[in-house]
């Protein structure tokens, strides 16, 4: 193999090593010197057609990575949507009202101030959930926030469930009554209301403070 | 026409797929390095391009199915393959699987 053919095959592994995780790095890039080396003899010593038949270096590392290759994967996107959602509404919510209330309390402007919170508390908000659950993803962390797996309808008709996992149609519950049903939009606004409510006493105490005026 | 075309290639990749394991698998009785398993393949009718094997190859050997070891004493450093006693026992449970899909696609096309 000659010097130009050699460090073309040096680029290429070079640019399928630099897109894969640090672990196998040394082990990828002898590989595929093996690789290329073998597919370089077979080709009759022709190493542009031998790379142009692997194909573009960043699909190859992408071939590589695919195992594990999310932020927040599919086992975790349903919880992730729902609890962004959930803290999303609140932190917005909460900034809204805070304005509102500085409108009446204040006199000065005040509403790129209010922009900007806005913005910045929602894009952090969105920032603290992402990284919770990049945490959870990466650490394989099973959580299951919407169905809770521990009980079921055998467990409300006096059952003894001798294996949860195993799923079978007794598990589940009966279509409930309209009545019984926690709606999820009254929870959410539920759980707005306490968060912009607890805001307020925080950022704005005067608003609930009794004043004594001694004269 | 173009369209029918990427989709037909689509479906038929997918079918692949499946089946690249069991090919993979069933060549692996004995120890082979990666571009010997090309082209053993690729003597049976099945390709596979490499940028799909060998990291097909790395995702058996995580999980058990295959072992791999870096044969240095040749000319150059080799990684061979080859089935695990795990490997050995899913290999003919697929291909007992693989016997009745097939039957059975045989008796769907039957109909026809």
């Amino acid at each position: 193999m000659n010097e130009r053919d050699r460090d073309l095959m040096e680029r290429y592994i070079y640019e399928v090593i630099r897109r894969v995780p640090g672990k196998h790095k040394e082990d990828i890039r002898m590989e595929l010197r093996e690789l290329i080396e073998d597919m370089y003899e077979a080709e009759g010593a022709d190493m542009e057609n031998v790379l142009s038949k692997l194909g573009d270096p960043a699909e190859f590392a992408k071939k590589y990575r695919e195992e594990g290759n999310y932020v927040i994967g599919p086992e975790y996107y349903d919880n992730y949507i729902w609890v962004l959602k959930i803290v999303l509404i609140c932190v917005a919510a909460s900034s809204v009202v805070s304005f509102i209330v500085s409108i009446f309390t204040s006199s000065s402007g005040i509403d790129i101030i209010f922009d900007f919170n806005l913005l910045a508390g929602v894009i952090s908000a969105f920032g603290m959930v992402t990284l919770v659950f990049a945490v959870l993803e990466r650490q394989k962390v099973k959580v299951d926030l919407k169905d809770a797996k521990a009980w079921s309808a055998g467990a409300l008709s006096g059952e003894t469930i001798t294996n949860k996992k195993i799923w079978s149609p007794s598990q589940m519950a009966p279509v409930p009554d309209k009545k019984g049903l926690i709606s999820r939009g009254e929870t959410i606004v539920g759980i707005v209301f306490i968060a912009v409510f607890g805001a307020m006493l925080i950022f704005t105490p005067q608003l609930f403070g009794a004043y004594v005026t001694i004269a | 026409m173009g369209e029918e075309k990427d989709i037909l290639d689509g479906l038929i990749q997918e079918l692949r797929r499946g089946t690249l394991i069991l090919s993979v698998l069933s060549q692996l009785k004995e120890p082979k390095y990666g571009y010997s398993l090309v082209q053993s393949l690729e003597g049976k009718g099945v390709s596979i391009d490499p940028n799909t094997l060998y990291p097909l190859l790395r995702r058996l050997e995580k999980q058990g199915l295959l072992v791999s070891e870096w044969e240095v004493g040749e000319a150059k450093p080799r990684k061979y393959y080859r089935r695990t006693y795990q490997g050995d026992e899913i290999y003919q449970k697929l291909k007992v699987q693989w016997d009745k899909m097939s039957a059975s696609m045989k008796n769907l096309f039957a109909e026809d």
